[in-house]
């Protein structure tokens, strides 16, 4: 399976662009001679330039390292919320369609209800309980997912309860909880790290989306969203703030959903090898 | 009798998973009409891939080739997407191994009769789906009609995909291990069938089996795959009396052993060999009895021992 | 002091498995149609069976797909539990016992499957497959390496198979694998569902012939489940035939082929016999399952009127000979 992956065009550049861009991350970080909220008001919106590689904006900050400060508190905003998200989604699912019963069928109505919500109404109305900022963002990203794990956990849950392997494992006298472990949680790995990859992607959209409304990462942390929204404000005198930061979103996008496609194709069992 | 399929250096290779499997190779057969071929092979020896070739069904991944590939007058080779669809079922049809994926699920089996003879042109469609039926020996009509696919036990399935095979009157029909799933008793009713129908609708069948003793049951004449090629083919008899190959021989050896009750039964030594790495001589080399030196390295071609017969196997090969 | 050993053929007739009066019913999923039309709502997979398996004997299991010999062995592991009868397994009721009951019992069973790819984790390598049974029972971690390679030897595989992943291995491979795993524990019942059905020829002789090494030298007593009369008179000491839920007839295999009683089992018989009309074969119509009487009226040369009214007891006809049949001459 992992020479598939490696193998697979689309995985090689997913992963090209995602290793590239935490590079150019860490890079900045440690090289930049700006500070994301160093403000320089002799230098406001500046063009790009051998200074300012993606120039300056309306108060003088340095683009490019605010791209890259606000790019890393994105990616740890989604990457906790799926990690949060898909671990609360993965353990009920899995519970659910091991046990199924009044369990499974109470705990996946709220599941469904959760999942009924339109995305972004929801993470709203969390945020109306949590309050603003970049930790409820990350919640709200975990809730999302919430119900998306739980779901795919538990119909391979399910269809891998049945398998012959299982009924195996009973009989050798393993316990449930050991059985859920050892044997099934293997097992059902592969499309919940799809899902995982694919998520990630979709948390950095919805991030930006709610520090674009200033519900989310508040200044001064740095946040593309935010960078985003100042960025439309000037689009006529600065239009690099708005666009690059945009391409920025897209590029990180673009890698995580070409890796998360990799990983998929990866994990087809039509293209795992067996033996004829 | 002028030969209904025609095939001669039938090669099919698979593209899986970055890796090329010579799944056919290099098979040359004939089917006459009203003549059953019984194709005999375990899995992997591509008696599957080759009826599906046949058919132009092979994978979408292979490159298949063929120095001839004729169903009468017609070129399988070249001919077109809705050419081919055109043959299949109303001149070449396909009979598998498990029934209940031919059928829809949700719809009554009278539906599926339906769809089949509207095709066909055929009007009145029940009273002929009667008469087909009444072939494959099914007299309750009109229940079977109603069921659903569950419904109906797998004999009884595969007898009805039998009958709305049959109602095109193909010339050629290519039935896979069509009673491997079904028990002994159904099974020779099945096999009956065949044979009855074999003179009543002159059809001429391509039986692949791995199961010896039913091939020979049925056929006129059996070819033995193995790793991809035929390595025996000849008359059914003339097969069983004196096999000459010796694959064929280690089967026929297995089957009867266990018909006789024997203390032990013949093993065949090894496994079969990979179809990514096949050997350049007799792919049957290293679980053979007979193995000499010449068996690793020769290219072996058939050795025509008799009039009908022939062989793959330096053994018979001439000096 | 422990009491000495019985004589050999005192614990050779010692009975292992008793089954008694078993019905095994499963809920039919309640669909829309069913609802609608009053359609049956539980299906009667084995109906009033008896079987009896002793210690270090080979019995088997012969029917059609359907026949419920598949239900019949799985519920003697209690994977299903019975709607009415007894389940005993070594004198001890395990009828209605809970899983976590059921563990200490399921040391001495096991069960290998039609599909060996299918009963082995995917994710596990041979060497944790067969480890996990030794482990889960505390056996000292030095033990486990030695005692697994042991096994590997048992069923003719060799040593580097165990890293090896189930996807690499081919089918006659992936038996031997399953097997060894049913013996770590040296249990005192193994149950072969169709074990070798899935295989080729050239490797079902390997694996039959592996059946009976086992058997010989590990005094274990097996329950072999095959649609097949040729493996399970090849194989088996005691035949048991199902038909559709019920058995109808059991016997010694070797008076099973001289003298069958029953006129499913003559059917069956003639198919191997290869004569070309077989006077015992009725034209098939559709079985009723449900049907008051006997259940394989439908089919039978032989009904008579007294058919119609009950399914025939079982009755002892000979040695170690039972059979379900009113008229069976």
């Amino acid at each position: 399976m992992w020479r598939t992956f490696r193998s697979s065009r689309v995985a090689q550049v997913g992963s090209a662009i995602m290793v590239f861009t935490i590079l150019a991350i860490v890079l900045i970080r440690l090289f930049s001679p700006y500070q994301p909220n160093d403000k320089d008001y002799e230098a406001i919106l500046q063009a790009p330039s051998l200074q300012h590689l993606f120039g300056t904006d309306s108060y003088g900050e340095d683009v490019l390292t605010r791209i890259a400060y606000g790019a890393e508190v994105s990616l740890l905003i989604s990457f906790s919320g799926l990690i949060l998200g898909g671990l609360i989604g993965t353990v009920i699912g899995t519970i659910c369609g091991f046990w199924g019963g009044v369990v499974d069928s109470v705990a996946m109505r709220f599941i469904d209800l959760l999942y009924s919500f339109p995305t972004y109404v929801l993470a709203l109305c969390l945020m109306l309980l949590l309050g603003y900022g970049a930790s409820s963002v990350s919640l709200a990203i975990a809730l999302v997912y919430v119900p998306n794990f739980a779901r795919l956990a538990r119909s391979m849950t399910t269809a891998t309860r049945s398998a012959n392997y299982i009924i195996a494992a009973r009989l050798m006298g393993q316990s449930s909880p050991r059985i859920l472990l050892r044997e099934v949680l293997p097992n059902i790995a592969a499309p919940l790290m799809v899902q995982f990859s694919a998520g990630l992607g979709f948390g950095i959209v919805l991030e930006a989306g709610l520090s674009f409304i200033g519900l989310g990462v508040q200044p001064p942390t740095p946040s593309l969203g935010v960078m985003m929204a100042d960025g439309k404000d000037y689009f006529e005198k600065g239009p690099w703030v708005l666009s690059l930061t945009g391409l920025s979103v897209a590029w990180i996008i673009l890698g995580l959903n070409l890796l998360g496609d990799g990983l998929r194709d990866a994990m087809d069992p039509r293209l795992r090898r067996r033996r004829s | 009798m002028s030969a209904v399929l025609e095939v001669s250096g039938l090669n099919l290779v698979l593209d899986a998973n970055a890796r090329r499997l010579h799944v056919v190779r290099d098979v040359t057969l004939d089917l006459r009409q009203a003549e059953v071929l019984g194709l005999i092979g375990e899995s992997g020896s591509g008696k599957t891939m080759t009826g599906l070739s046949l058919l132009r069904l092979e994978p979408e991944q292979s490159d298949i080739t063929a120095t001839t590939l004729r169903l009468g007058e017609t070129d399988l080779l070249v001919a077109s997407q809705s050419a081919l669809r055109a043959l299949r079922g109303s001149k070449i049809a396909m009979i598998f191994q498990d029934p209940v994926g031919a059928f829809n699920a949700a719809k009554r089996i009278g539906w599926h009769a339906r769809q089949v003879l509207r095709q066909r042109n055929i009007t009145a469609w029940r009273d002929k789906t009667h008469d087909l039926l009444a072939e494959v020996d099914i007299t309750d009509t009109d229940r079977v009609l109603d069921a659903y696919p569950h419904q109906l036990s797998g004999g009884m399935l595969q007898r009805v995909l039998i009958a709305l095979v049959l109602a095109a009157e193909p010339q050629v029909i290519i039935a896979d291990e069509p009673t491997t799933n079904l028990d002994n008793i159904v099974e020779r009713q099945i096999l009956r069938l065949f044979r009855r129908l074999k003179h009543s609708h002159g059809a001429a069948f391509i039986f692949i089996t791995h199961d010896m003793t039913v091939a020979a049951a049925l056929s006129d004449r059996i070819a033995v795959m193995y790793a991809g090629e035929i390595v025996e083919i000849g008359p059914t008899r003339d097969i069983f009396d004196v096999p000459k190959h010796p694959y064929t021989i280690a089967l026929i050896r297995t089957a009867q052993a266990l018909q006789a009750r024997a203390g032990r039964l013949p093993e065949i030594a090894g496994e079969l060999p990979s179809l990514a790495r096949h050997p350049t001589g007799c792919a049957f080399a290293s679980r053979c009895p007979h193995r000499m030196a010449a068996c690793d390295t020769t290219r072996i071609a058939m050795t025509q021992t008799d009039p009908q017969r022939q062989v793959r196997c330096l053994l018979h090969a001439p000096a | 002091m422990r009491p000495p050993d019985p004589p050999p053929v005192a614990a050779a007739m010692k009975l292992l498995v008793d089954v008694q009066n078993v019905t095994v019913r499963f809920r039919r999923k309640r669909n829309l149609r069913a609802m609608l039309t009053g359609g049956d709502v539980t299906f009667r997979a084995v109906a009033d069976a008896d079987l009896a398996i002793y210690r270090q004997e080979v019995v088997g299991l012969v029917g059609e797909s359907g026949s419920g010999k598949t239900t019949l062995g799985r519920t003697i592991l209690r994977l299903y539990e019975p709607s009415e009868g007894v389940v005993v397994f070594d004198g001890e009721d395990i009828t209605h016992l809970r899983e976590h009951q059921l563990r200490r019992v399921w040391r001495h069973m096991a069960l290998v499957f039609q599909d060996p790819l299918s009963s082995l984790n995917p994710r596990h390598s041979i060497r944790t497959t067969l480890a996990t049974p030794l482990r889960i029972t505390g056996t000292d971690g030095a033990e486990i390496e030695p005692r697994v390679i042991a096994a590997l030897r048992r069923v003719g595989l060799p040593s580097d198979a165990l890293d090896r992943y189930p996807h690499e291995l081919s089918g006659g491979q992936l038996q031997r694998a399953a097997l060894a795993r049913a013996l770590m524990l040296s249990p005192a019942l193994v149950i072969a569902d169709e074990a070798v059905s899935k295989l080729d020829v050239s490797v079902r002789s390997q694996i039959l012939n592996l059946f009976k090494d086992l058997q010989a030298d590990l005094s274990i007593a097996f329950l072999f489940i095959t649609h097949d009369l040729h493996v399970a008179a090849y194989l088996c000491d005691r035949i048991a035939v199902m038909f559709f839920g019920r058995v109808v007839e059991t016997a010694p295999a070797h008076e099973l082929f001289r003298t069958p009683r029953h006129p499913y089992t003559r059917a069956l018989l003639a198919t191997i016999d290869d004569t070309a009309e077989a006077p015992e074969t009725a034209r098939r119509g559709l079985v009723d399952p449900e049907v008051r009487g006997c259940i394989y009226q439908s089919q039978c040369p032989r009904r008579v009127a007294r058919c119609g009214d009950a399914h025939p007891p079982t009755m002892t006809v000979g040695n170690d000979h039972t059979l379900a049949c009113y008229n069976s001459g």
